[in-house]
C-alpha cells in the first residue's frame, strides 16, 4: 500500500503533461471544402458519393461538361437508375485526393466511387471502354463531302484560303465530335452501371443503405433491383426522372448546369446578363446541357 | 541520492493496472486470482505494471483467461458470460468517483477506510477521493470487503451533488485529474470470454495485438483496427455511443474545429491539424497521423500507435462536447 500511495503522490505531476481538453468546440461547417461536405450529405442521406472529375487543363472543360451533361440528361433511364445510390458532385483529383489521400484514382480519371459506409473507403475508378477511332473519325469521302459543302456556301468566297481551310478543319472536328459524343456517353454510361454494381446481392446491399433515409425511393429502387421487363424499365424510368430532379435540376455541387443554344452559353443560376457569346453554330442536343466548370479558372 | 527519487518520479508516469468483476459476473461464479491469491470480493485488483504481474480472470466451466494490463487500464469481467471490457483512467472511468453497492455498514466501513465522501442516492452510495479506484484494492476491513459491487463511473458522468446543485447534499470535491495520454495504448474494447471453450491466454499488447484477440471471440461487437478507424456495426444498423451519437466513422469525416484548431478527419481514416495542411505534406504528418472511433464514441487521434488526443464530437453540429 505504501508503494501505491508514493507512486501517487506522484501521479498529479504527470496529470499536467496533457489534455484532452485543449480542444474545444466550433462550428466548422462553413469552411468544408464542396467535396468533403457532399461527402458528409451521402453518408447522411444513405449514398454512396460519385466524383464527377474536373479536368486540370481548362482546355478540357467544355468536352468533359459534354459528356457528363450528355450522359446525365439523355442516358438511357437502366443506365441512370443505379445513380439513386448515389450522391453526385464534381472536383478535381486534387480535391478527391484531400477526401481520400489513401487511394490512387490515376492521373486522368472521369469518375470515381467513394463508398460511404465505412472508413477508410472503398474507392473505386470508373474506366469506360475507349471508344474506336475508326467509329467517329470522318473518312475521306465524308470530308470531301463537307468540304464541297462549303465551297457552295455564299460566304465562302470571302475567305482566305487559310481562313477556308481552317474553317473547313473547325467543321471536321465539330462533326466528329457530334460522332463521338453518343459512343463516349454510352462508354461512361457502361462503366458507371458496372462499377456500381447491377447484380442483384449488391444492389440490395445499396437498397438497405438508402432505405434508412429515404424509404419512398428505396422501396422504388428495390422494385427496379427485382423485377423484369416493363416492370423494371418503368421503375428505371420513375428512377431517371428522380435523379433528374436531384441533380440536372439543382446544382451538383463543384459545378453548374449550362446550356448552349448555338448563339451563346447561359449559366444556370446566373444572373441573365451573363451570358458568354461564343459564336453561332450547330449544337447536337446530347450536348445542348452540360456541366459548367469554367468558374473554377 | 537523487537516482531514487528520478525512479519515483518516472513511475509516477505509469499509473497501476485495475482490474474488477462486476455484480452479475461475480454472481455466476467469476472471480480473480493474483500471485496464487483467489479473490472472491468485490473490490477491485491492483496490478502491478512495473512488474509484469498478471491476473488470471477464472470463470464457470474451468475458463482461465490471463490478463498482463498496461498501466492505465481498468479491465471489468461484465455479465454472467464474464465478458472482458477495457477502459481508460479518466478517460473511460472515473478515478476519483465509484458507486458502491451494499449494506449502510459495509459501504460505510469502506468509505472510512479508504477517507472517501460518501453521497447516498437511492441504494447506491457515490464514494469519492482522489484517486479511490486506485485504494480500493488495499482495503483490510472485514466489514468494508462485503460490499457488493463497485462499480465504475463513466468518466463523463456528473456524480450526483454536481448534478442536483443542491445545497443540502454533501458536496464531493473531486479532483479532476489527468495523464500523459502518450502512455495509453489503446481504445476500450470488448471481448467476450465465455465463448471460449479452453483456457486461452490474453496478452494485451496495444491495438494490433488485440485486434487478433477479437478474432478469438465467436461473436465480435466492435472490430479494432488499430489506428483504423473501427467502429462497424453489424448489418447497416447505427449503433449509438454513450454521448447519443451514431457510432458510424464515416459520419465523422469532415473538418472539426476544436479549441482554435482546424482538424480535418478524412475519409482514409487520417486526420490533419491546420487549414494549409495538406495530405501528403509531412510536416502535417503525412499518413502516420490516423483517426480512429473507439465503440464508445470517441475520436481517437493516434501519431503511430501513439494516441495523441480524444474528442468527443457530435456529428451533427461537428462540435467537439465534453472536452
Amino acid at each position: 500500500m505504501q508503494r501505491r500511495r508514493f507512486i501517487q503522490a506522484l501521479g498529479g505531476a504527470a496529470a499536467l503533461l496533457k489534455s484532452s481538453s485543449a480542444l474545444a468546440s466550433s462550428n466548422e461547417r462553413d469552411n468544408t471544402p464542396d467535396l468533403m461536405a457532399a461527402y458528409v450529405e451521402a453518408v447522411r442521406q444513405g449514398r454512396a458519393l460519385l466524383v464527377l472529375v474536373v479536368p486540370d487543363d481548362g482546355a478540357d472543360f467544355m468536352a468533359r461538361g459534354k459528356l457528363l451533361g450528355g450522359w446525365l440528361v439523355h442516358g438511357k433511364p437502366e443506365r441512370l437508375a443505379p445513380l439513386v445510390f448515389t450522391e453526385l458532385a464534381c472536383a478535381t483529383v486534387a480535391e478527391i485526393h484531400a477526401l481520400v489521400p489513401h487511394a490512387d484514382v490515376g492521373a486522368k480519371p472521369v469518375a470515381v466511387l467513394i463508398e460511404t459506409t465505412a472508413v477508410p473507403a472503398v474507392v473505386k475508378v470508373v474506366v469506360p471502354e475507349p471508344v474506336p477511332e475508326e467509329a467517329w473519325r470522318l473518312d475521306n469521302k465524308d470530308a470531301r463531302q463537307l468540304a464541297t459543302s462549303y465551297r457552295d456556301a455564299e460566304y465562302v468566297s470571302t475567305l482566305t484560303d487559310s481562313e477556308l481551310r481552317e474553317e473547313l478543319s473547325t467543321q471536321l472536328r465539330w462533326r466528329e465530335d457530334e460522332q463521338r459524343l453518343p459512343l463516349s456517353v454510352e462508354a461512361l454510361s457502361k462503366a458507371v452501371y458496372t462499377m456500381l454494381g447491377p447484380d442483384e446481392a449488391t444492389s440490395m446491399r445499396r437498397v438497405e443503405q438508402l432505405r434508412a433515409r429515404d424509404p419512398a425511393t428505396a422501396a422504388l429502387a428495390a422494385q427496379w433491383v427485382q423485377s423484369q421487363r416493363i416492370d423494371r424499365l418503368m421503375a428505371a424510368e420513375d428512377l431517371r426522372d428522380k435523379l433528374h430532379l436531384r441533380a440536372v435540376d439543382n446544382r451538383i455541387a463543384g459545378s453548374s448546369w449550362a446550356r448552349d443554344n448555338g448563339c451563346g452559353i447561359s449559366v444556370v443560376g446566373q444572373p441573365s446578363d451573363s451570358l458568354f457569346l461564343c459564336g453561332m453554330g450547330h449544337v447536337p442536343t446530347l450536348s445542348a446541357t452540360f456541366l459548367y466548370f469554367f468558374h473554377r479558372s | 541520492m537523487w537516482t531514487p527519487l528520478l525512479l519515483a518520479f518516472l513511475a509516477a508516469d505509469a499509473p497501476p493496472a485495475i482490474v474488477v468483476v462486476d455484480a452479475e459476473a461475480r454472481a455466476e461464479g467469476w472471480v480473480l486470482e493474483i500471485s496464487g491469491v483467489v479473490l472472491e470480493d468485490a473490490l477491485p485488483v491492483d496490478v502491478d505494471v512495473d512488474e509484469g504481474e498478471r491476473v488470471h480472470v477464472l470463470g464457470p466451466g474451468a475458463v482461465d483467461e490471463v490478463l498482463s494490463p498496461h498501466a492505465g487500464e481498468v479491465w471489468e469481467v461484465q455479465g454472467a458470460q464474464g465478458e472482458l471490457v477495457l477502459w481508460l483512467v479518466n478517460e473511460d472511468v472515473h478515478a476519483d468517483v465509484v458507486k458502491v453497492n451494499g449494506t449502510k455498514d459495509a459501504v460505510t466501513a469502506l468509505a472510512e477506510e479508504v477517507g472517501a465522501e460518501v453521497v447516498w442516492e437511492h441504494e447506491t452510495a457515490w464514494l469519492a477521493r482522489e484517486d479511490i479506484l486506485f485504494d480500493l484494492p488495499w482495503v483490510t476491513s472485514g466489514v468494508a470487503l462485503d460490499v457488493d459491487a463497485v462499480v465504475l463511473v463513466d468518466a463523463n458522468v456528473v456524480p450526483p451533488s454536481r448534478r442536483s446543485g443542491s445545497s443540502r447534499a454533501p458536496q464531493l470535491r473531486v479532483a479532476v485529474q489527468t495523464q500523459a495520454l502518450s502512455t495509453l495504448k489503446s481504445p476500450a474494447v470488448r471481448m467476450p470470454l465465455a465463448s471460449s471453450p479452453t483456457p486461452v491466454s490474453v496478452e494485451n499488447s496495444g491495438p494490433a495485438k488485440l485486434q487478433n484477440q477479437q478474432a478469438l471471440s465467436h461473436e465480435p461487437r466492435v472490430e479494432q483496427q488499430g489506428p483504423k478507424v473501427t467502429a462497424r456495426m453489424p448489418g447497416g444498423e447505427l449503433g449509438t455511443s454513450a454521448f447519443g451519437h451514431p457510432l458510424h466513422p464515416p459520419l465523422y469525416v469532415g473538418l472539426v474545429r476544436c479549441s482554435g484548431e482546424l482538424i480535418t478527419l478524412d475519409a482514409s481514416g487520417r486526420f490533419r491539424v491546420g487549414q494549409s495542411c495538406t495530405p501528403d505534406d509531412p510536416a502535417c504528418g503525412g499518413s502516420d497521423r490516423q483517426w480512429s472511433l473507439t465503440s464508445e464514441g470517441r475520436v481517437l487521434l493516434l501519431e503511430g500507435d501513439a494516441v495523441t488526443d480524444r474528442m468527443t464530437i457530435d456529428p451533427e453540429t461537428r462540435r467537439c462536447v465534453n472536452q
